[in-house]
């Protein structure tokens, strides 16, 4: 009875679409083995339509990428030049620098806090934006404006809602905590960690979870985000043949049966691209968290982009190493998704 | 829609292709030296720096002065970066010590003391005796041969702003003098008002400016190498007085980056603030005459003369043709001159660089005006420069995590110090 | 259809919605719209006492808005329909080409999301310059004529077309040329949209780029314009929200034209029977 739920549309017989390929005298070739000439030429093809793209990414990313490897191998002075080979030193110090793992811890907090809450919450809203009420058109144009909004005023609001001011407080979010009873806190200076704060001094601090801090920047960042993620759902969600809902409003299926078997493996491979980008951008996360704390407090907002811009600017003599802790980064981002590709790639329902 | 999308990309190639303007404005005429000068002025203070060039063209037609506004330090410092790298360097810029001591260990920034020696082109002993001396100490590098590589630009300094009226009804007769009147009348006024009385904002300057207002000081040299004297007693003092100031809660912190605490003082939520005297023009704007309020040094420990800090950004010139350089030169001379830093001074709120200034209009009749508009000037001589070693902006930001964990109760102060001592010597060693 | 409970539940929850998600920008339009004194009051004020529409005169004037606006509308046009069509042409390929090397190519593509500007930027400042093109458009457009992003999001879109839609109009005696130019393309029109009103957005938001490549008040663009009104000492907060909503505007505009054309799926017109 489930497996006739399943929405497919049929396959064409291979065979039969052959014949025809070799009546027509088409180019196109089903079956790789056969036809050299074919294969050259789609790979030529190929190749000639990634030209365009690849020429601007090789000499403006995949360069300078290189750049930095080898930069990461040297100390480098104030203007990148190389002063002394340091082979893998730049990288050894990392690992031992209690900075670097602070950042790396709190990168992986703020991944973890808003990726899966901006998905969740992205597919929902983008779910209703796209049934048939009124005022849809209305509704998906206001739920863009977060990214649209300028990050120096979104900031300035949320510096507002959540102002530290504990005695006669204005903030809104201490307003609402001494409207339940409990005491104002102060958001984004306050740098313990959340456990810490909600459970007390049993907690020790290496447990203790994100800081408060951090905690608000991540509601920012979500918020931020849904603007996007929304959009790129609701574009996923027009790619859905109609065919498939109405054939699945003829079989009698529910709302949450159409979800299942129709919307969601249809969606998927927008979620899928959702996750990797989600991830990628969560990881490099910089503007939000510099307006809002500057990576502050204490260095409790401080991922590794923002270490990483400090010790390109900041610090004194530690442009290599700024390049190394980029490349571990960039690393990291790699083993990641490579894992999430192998991870989805089994789940991704490709038509 | 497949015909609008040919119209876009052949009128995208026709603008691309069109160009732009290229690396410089129009050619320059022959006989005229132009000067690229990148700054961080907007808004009005922007138009009296166009105003004092304009002035400058008319003095010496054959120099061409361009200044290009390029963001804040942080964006200026970016370019500033990418241009040493990649080409294009202005002649003339803006930049904190910390910065004109990176741009000297690339090598790209000239000594200005042949210039200031120079018979024909020179500032005679006079002249440079006129100069506040601080502002010369703070621009001589030590590091790269005690040469002066800048000059001071837009200098300030770090002044205590309280409420008078607010301190009287507490008890008291006058602003806290000593560190511990301070922290007695933040605690008279806390009982008074239930809340507390120091808006702080979190700044590595006001720590350097409390540990020389204690008697000590930052670095010391020591068998030709430097360290960091962060554990001396002073600086335990000083962070002892944030570590009482949190806990019995006389100070609340604001949120880094705002003017929370400017806003605080004119609502009169708060009784003291410590910033630069740059704030002074803002408060006068939004206090008013809805009660009495000043300005002055911070405050100072028993036995210890008044001190504070001076800050600011300067203008350093760069390596580039005799010409260039000579003329950017000659408008640094202009700008120091009396007339025009005083000029300077009275339509921004940045302060004169020269004590003559003080004779000149329009800055004569603006600080007989009213005495708080001449409190920073007085407090020039008392003022000291923070270090311009190279590393040393690594170690405000160290600076800034110590205070900030005292200040939110993360650390105590003892344990705080130890950690910024060693932190700051590594930056220093490297 | 729909019980009308459901649908007061749907609008309910757009609207909760709708407030968190509008105020930032509902604030934004306030403050520029107070005196300055307003803009700064603490506690903040949510309405102004009365409307100042010279705030966005007074903004305007205050830098060269005019010639940003071009610049900025000329660059963001240009690397918009650069990026479509790079990546419609990069997306295909990786979507429904074979070619060797095709699994480490994407991989390389992708990489190249993975690097945080800082890095990158001194040495693309470095090749602007050895091209000459600094103080150009060209600097500002060509290094934003491709985009993985994009690329990516096209691929996945395409890669989800059923299959027979390939198969089908393959068979029919076009090469990818045609299949692209005539199927792929209209059909996946919602994903290319989005693509370049994303491309569009980030143009039109670019600031350090611009601010490191071009040197002359006629080349700049508008985030540039923004930070005349951020001071050493203080901003003036009334003109910077009056100007960051001129800013944006052409985007709403933009997005609110566009999103109809996010309607409900595919209408099954390229399947052949």
């Amino acid at each position: 009875m489930a497996r006739h739920l399943s929405y497919h549309v049929p396959r064409k017989k291979t065979t039969g679409i052959k014949k025809e390929a070799e009546r027509y005298g088409c180019w196109y070739n089903l079956d790789l083995k056969g036809g050299s000439m074919n294969r050259t030429r789609e790979s030529l093809l190929g190749y000639g339509f990634l030209i365009p793209s690849l020429a601007v990414l090789g000499t403006f990313s995949l360069y300078p990428i290189g750049l930095a490897i080898w930069m990461s191998l040297h100390k480098c002075g104030f203007d990148g030049a190389r002063e002394t080979f340091l082979g893998l030193a730049n990288y050894a110090e990392a690992f031992g620098d209690a900075e670097f793992w602070s950042a790396l811890k709190v990168t992986v907090f703020y991944a973890l806090g808003t990726i899966p809450a901006t998905l969740v919450l992205s597919f929902v809203i983008a779910n209703l934006l796209f049934m048939k009420i009124r005022g849809r058109g209305f509704y998906r144009s206001v739920y863009f404006l977060p990214f649209v909004t300028s990050a120096v005023a979104a900031a300035a609001v949320w510096k507002w809602v959540y102002h530290p001011q504990v005695e006669d407080a204005f903030g809104i979010a201490n307003v609402v905590l001494n409207t339940i009873g409990l005491e104002g806190q102060k958001w984004l200076l306050e740098p313990r960690g959340v456990l810490t704060i909600v459970f007390g001094g049993m907690i020790p601090s290496w447990a203790a979870g994100p800081s408060l801090a951090l905690c608000c920047v991540m509601v920012n960042s979500v918020w931020h985000a849904l603007g996007f993620s929304v959009v790129i759902f609701l574009a996923g969600l027009s790619n859905v043949p109609t065919e498939m809902y109405d054939a699945a409003k003829i079989d009698g299926a529910g709302f949450w049966r159409t979800m299942w078997s129709v919307t969601f493996p249809m969606v998927s491979p927008t979620f899928y691209f959702l996750v990797m980008v989600s991830t990628i951008g969560a990881f490099q996360t910089f503007t939000p968290i510099y307006v809002m704390t500057a990576g502050g407090p204490a260095g409790t907002t401080t991922n590794m982009t923002m270490l990483i811009f400090d010790k390109f600017y900041t610090s004194h003599g530690t442009t290599g190493y700024a390049a190394a802790l980029a490349i571990v980064l960039f690393g990291i981002i790699l083993v990641l998704t490579s894992l999430q590709a192998r991870f989805a790639g089994k789940r991704v329902h490709y038509a | 829609m497949r015909t609008s999308l040919i119209l876009a990309l052949m009128t995208a190639l026709f603008v691309a292709g069109c160009g732009g303007e290229g690396p410089r404005a129009p050619a320059p005429s022959p006989g005229i030296t132009e000067v690229t000068f990148w700054h961080t002025q907007s808004a009005e203070n922007a138009e009296a720096l166009k105003k004092i060039i304009s002035d400058f063209s008319r003095a010496h037609p054959d120099i061409k002065i361009t200044p290009q506004y390029t963001g804040g330090y942080t964006d200026l410092f970016r370019k500033m970066r990418a241009a040493i790298s990649g080409g294009n360097m202005p002649d003339l810029a803006v930049a904190y010590e910390s910065m004109v001591a990176e741009y000297a260990s690339a090598g790209v920034v000239i000594a200005l003391d042949e210039y200031i020696s120079d018979p024909e082109h020179g500032l005679p002993k006079e002249k440079m005796a006129d100069i506040f001396p601080g502002y010369i100490a703070t621009n001589t590098f030590e590091e790269f041969g005690g040469k002066m590589l800048s000059f001071p630009f837009t200098k300030s300094n770090l002044m205590m702003y309280f409420n008078l009226d607010m301190i009287r009804k507490a008890g008291f007769e006058d602003r806290p003098k000593t560190w511990d009147e301070f922290l007695s009348q933040c605690r008279a006024i806390r009982k008074m008002t239930g809340r507390p009385a120091y808006a702080l904002s979190v700044d590595p300057s006001t720590i350097d400016g409390m540990i020389y207002s204690f008697g000590g000081e930052l670095y010391v040299r020591e068998d030709g190498k430097r360290r960091t004297l962060f554990d001396s007693e002073a600086s335990r003092n000083t962070f002892a007085v944030i570590e009482t100031l949190a806990k019995e809660k006389l100070a609340f912190q604001i949120n880094p980056g705002t003017y929370d605490d400017r806003d605080a003082l004119s609502a009169e939520r708060a009784a003291f603030m410590i910033r630069s005297s740059t704030s002074r023009p803002f408060l006068e704007d939004t206090i008013k005459d809805r009660f009495e309020w000043g300005l002055s040094e911070i405050p100072h420990a028993e036995g210890v003369k008044p001190v504070t800090v001076m800050f600011g950004a300067n203008i350093c010139v760069f390596r580039s043709t005799p010409e260039r350089q000579l003329a950017a030169w000659e408008f640094i001379k202009y700008f120091v001159s009396p007339k025009v830093t005083a000029l300077w001074a009275t339509e921004t709120g940045y302060l004169p660089v020269r004590k003559t200034a003080l004779n000149e209009e329009p800055y004569k009749s603006f600080a007989e005006a009213h005495p708080r508009n001449r409190a920073a000037f007085d407090v020039i001589p008392i003022a000291r420069p923070e270090p311009n070693l190279a590393g040393w902006q690594e170690i405000r930001k160290h600076l800034d995590r110590a205070e900030t964990s005292v200040i939110t109760g993360l650390k105590t102060a003892a344990e705080t110090v130890v950690e910024l001592t060693e932190k700051s010597n590594k930056v220093l060693a490297r | 259809m729909r019980r009308p409970g459901v649908v007061i539940l749907v609008h309910g929850v757009l609207i909760v919605g709708l407030i968190l998600v509008a105020f930032p920008f509902f604030w934004m339009v306030s403050t520029s719209l107070k005196t300055k004194d307003e803009s700064v009051s603490v506690p903040p004020r949510m309405l102004p006492e009365e409307c100042r529409w010279e705030n966005y005169a007074e903004a305007w004037n205050k830098a060269p808005f005019a010639r940003y606006f071009v610049n900025t509308a000329a660059v963001s046009l240009a690397v918009t329909t650069a990026v479509v069509v790079t990546s419609l042409l990069a997306g295909y390929a990786f979507a429904m080409m074979e070619f060797p090397g095709k699994k480490i190519l994407f991989v390389l593509y992708l990489s190249t999301m993975m690097i945080p500007f800082e890095v990158v930027l001194v040495p693309n400042f470095a090749t602007i310059n050895a091209l000459g093109w600094q103080n150009t458009y060209a600097a500002l457009i060509v290094p934003w004529m491709a985009n993985v992003f994009s690329v990516f999001l096209i691929r996945q879109t395409l890669m989800s077309l059923p299959r027979d839609f390939r198969d089908a109009a393959l068979v029919d005696g076009c090469g990818h040329l045609r299949y692209l130019w005539y199927i792929a393309a209209p059909l996946t029109r919602p994903i290319l949209i989005t693509a370049g009103l994303l491309a569009f957005l980030g143009s039109w938001n670019a600031f350090l780029w611009p601010l490191v490549v071009t040197n002359t008040e006629k080349m700049r663009v508008i985030q540039f314009g923004l930070q005349m009104f951020l001071r050493e000492e203080s901003t003036d907060y009334h003109l910077l929200m009056a100007a960051s909503t001129f800013t944006i505007l052409p985007i709403v505009v933009v997005y609110v034209v566009a999103q109809r054309y996010f309607i409900e799926g595919v209408s099954g017109s390229g399947l052949k029977g």
